[in-house]
């Protein structure tokens, strides 16, 4: 079955060899990972784009065959660091997916909501002023990078709990956990904005 | 074959890390498609998308990478060892030829060497 993973002890000998030179275990390694790493890219994000799996799982083998002193096995597995990567990858895709649209459709770029209370499922509300707002400039400039990733999902429109979960590093909790966290990182951005926002 | 192992294959086309991109220049200067591409190498074109994601030789064991190669996919190892050198040497004049942008932004054109201090080119 293409998308199972084959057991982690056959995917580390594969890795070895390929790290050895062996020219085949190349081809060996990528058959026997990359429809698992699409399958599980699916599998963690239900509602993505097909292309969009298979292009970050691609990102992920691809980098590390390019860079392979990124992989340290003393700290992990090789099937735990590719699932992680992979989802890195993946939300740097859909960043970009998300910078791109709104450089193609001006209605949907950089404005921030209203403070109407509802801010649509994570999506950042629409009725503030430009991000490019000197005032924005230095609210968003002190965010933390967790906090920075979630505003940047949002601001691209990509504001779904998985993504967000992810990006904060709380995929792990309980779902309901895993809700609140989220939640509170995405209130906490939206009220800072809207105080920045409200300064003369 | 999947369809993902299909795309990546695809993909890494121009990539001097797989023996895609020796192939793919070979191909192209043959005027082949994947099925012809499969019959000058002898192997099967199911093989195809595995055998382009192999790495490819090593200048120092040349040889012995491409019958290593060759054995594991039952194609003739001379027919591959032809086409990986011209691939390659292919790929080697599209590097150099190719235009390369300096730190400003200026694409510059690859020349063998730097210009008379006078500023004229033909002495």
């Amino acid at each position: 079955m293409p998308d199972a993973w084959p057991d982690p002890v056959t995917v580390a000998a594969l890795y070895e060899r390929m790290a050895g030179g062996d020219r085949i275990a190349q081809s060996e390694f990528l058959a026997a990972v990359l429809d698992p790493l699409a399958h599980h890219l699916r599998a963690w994000r239900p509602d993505a784009d097909e292309h969009l799996c298979i292009t970050a799982a691609e990102d992920a083998l691809l980098s590390l065959i390019r860079n392979p002193s990124s992989y340290d096995p003393a700290k992990r597995g090789l099937i735990g660091y590719l699932r992680m990567a992979a989802e890195g990858d993946f939300l740097n895709l859909l960043q970009k997916e998300g910078k791109h649209r709104r450089n193609r459709d001006p209605r949907e770029s950089v404005e921030l909501a209203a403070v109407g209370g509802n801010e649509g499922g994570g999506v950042l509300p629409d009725a503030f002023p430009s991000f490019d707002d000197p005032k924005f400039a230095a609210e968003i400039a002190g965010f933390t990078p967790p906090e920075r990733a979630v505003f940047e999902l949002m601001r691209g429109g990509e504001g779904g709990r998985p993504s967000l979960a992810a990006a904060l590093g709380v995929g792990h909790l309980p779902p309901d956990e895993e809700t609140r966290e989220v939640k509170r990182v995405k209130d906490r951005i939206i009220k800072r904005l809207q105080r920045a926002g409200r300064k003369a | 074959m999947s369809a993902a192992l299909d795309h990546l294959a695809a993909r890494v086309g121009s990539d001097p890390l797989f023996l895609a991109n020796a192939l793919a220049e070979f191909a192209r200067s043959e005027g082949l498609d994947d099925a012809g591409l499969a019959a000058a190498l002898g192997c099967a074109g199911a093989d195809l998308t595995r055998l382009r994601l192999c790495a490819p030789p090593r200048p120092e064991q040349f040889r012995a990478d491409v019958e290593r190669i060759a054995g594991h996919f039952g194609i003739d190892a001379d027919a591959l060892a032809a086409a990986v050198r011209r691939g390659q040497s292919l790929a080697r004049l599209r590097e150099k030829a190719r235009p390369v942008e300096d730190d400003a932004g200026v694409l510059l054109a690859a020349r063998d060497a730097p210009p008379a201090p006078d500023g004229g080119g033909v002495p």
